[in-house]
């Protein structure tokens, strides 16, 4: 039903996009019209911010203008315009990620991220600190060696003296009882 | 950028339409494939043809060479033409054809310096052999460039520029298959060749560029 549905919009556009090749602007600003929540919905979902998703829109939109000889209305229609967006979009993301890769953040900006300026702990990082002090020493030691500095069970069951089984239990109740607490 | 400024652009669009003919990328590449085989025969009849082509043409192994060459020609030419448009999708499985002919030139050209070694190369190779290539190959490299501007709108400009590339590589061997008496690798493959891979190494700098729209 839905392929259905979907082979009647191709027929549609490409019969829209068959009389602007011959310069019928109506059939052509209706093509453009329906293509732009089409547009909008296949980029949004890449791109690092939606909020951009117009301007590559317009990219697109632009681009079919551009290409439209190359269309050939005796093939899909849609095919063809997805190729242009897929195109348009990667073009976006490649001039984006080119620009943002030297980007120099000031402390200052008030849209650097807290993370980067705040020097102290924020609430949460603090609420697992108290919930990590309110653990019994062997477990603390366990949970410090293998969560945070990284050693494997082995590496703590040698620095510990507890068996390997032993060190994996430990670290498995103090991870709990810090999610209690949080 | 808002629905506003969208309804702008279109309204733009709308305004600037003209009437379009619809361009068959296979047509224009049977028809540079046409100008290009003329511009060659052209070309080596000026230069003139070599003086043992008649003997040549009775050589298995110099027919083999001439015939793969243009098989990779035309496949590329195709191959090209066809990517110049966005709707290249269907025309993707056929992309290993000319790659696959190449890579046979190229075990050929190895098994040939594996037994004959490379040869003799003229002291003025650059004179003869490089002059003739840029005779052989400028027409055909300007036309491509022209007809796939114009005429298209790319959406692998990289893949398409490659294609183009091997085609023109493998028109003006051919055509220096047709003047130059020397089958050595050494210049028949080495000295032949080195130009287009030169050429290659700067257009992949340029191609997204040069094929921009």
């Amino acid at each position: 039903m839905e392929k259905q549905q979907e082979t009647q919009i191709d027929l549609h556009w490409k019969d829209l996009a068959g009389k602007a090749q011959k310069g019928d602007a109506v059939a052509y600003r209706a093509l453009l019209s329906d293509l732009i929540p089409v547009i909008r919905r296949t980029v949004i979902k890449s791109l690092p911010n939606p909020q951009n998703a117009d301007d590559v829109v317009q990219d697109v939109l632009l681009s079919v203008h551009k290409a439209l000889h190359t269309y050939d209305p005796k093939r899909p229609f849609m095919p063809w315009v997805y190729s242009i967006i897929q195109f348009r979009k990667t073009d976006y993301l490649r001039q984006y990620y080119a620009q943002h890769d030297n980007v120099k953040l000031s402390l200052d900006d008030p849209d650097t991220p807290d993370y980067l300026v705040i020097s102290g702990h924020n609430g949460t990082t603090k609420d697992i600190e108290e919930a990590f002090d309110t653990l019994p020493d062997q477990q603390k030691k366990v949970v410090e060696l293998m969560k945070i500095k990284g050693y494997s069970a082995e590496e703590v069951s040698k620095k510990t003296g507890l068996s390997i089984s032993a060190v994996k239990v430990s670290a498995h109740r103090a991870l709990q009882k810090i999610k209690e607490r949080l | 950028m808002s629905t506003n400024d969208l309804d702008k652009t279109i309204d733009k669009l709308c305004e600037g339409l003209k009437p379009v003919k619809p361009c068959c990328p296979t047509r224009n590449g049977l028809l540079w494939i046409l100008l290009v085989i003329c511009y060659t025969s052209a070309i080596a009849m000026t230069i003139g043809f070599r003086e043992n082509i008649i003997e040549s043409m009775n050589k298995p192994d110099y027919v083999f060479e001439l015939v793969l060459a243009f098989a990779i020609a035309i496949s590329a030419s195709l191959m090209a033409f066809r990517l110049s448009i966005p709707d290249c999708e269907k025309y993707k499985k056929f992309m290993a054809v000319p790659l696959t002919l190449l890579g046979v030139q190229f075990v050929w050209m190895l098994e040939r310096l594996f037994f004959e070694g490379m040869g003799d190369i003229r002291v003025d190779w650059l004179s003869h052999c490089w002059m003739n290539t840029v005779l052989h190959t400028t027409i055909p490299a300007l036309a491509v460039i022209l007809l796939v501007k114009r005429n298209g709108a790319s959406v692998m400009p990289c893949w398409m520029a490659t294609y183009a590339l091997i085609a023109v590589t493998e028109f003006g061997w051919i055509g220096m298959r047709l003047i130059c008496t020397k089958d050595n690798v050494g210049e028949a493959y080495l000295i032949n060749f080195l130009p287009y891979a030169i050429l290659g190494i700067a257009l992949g700098f340029v191609a997204k560029k040069l094929f921009k729209w």
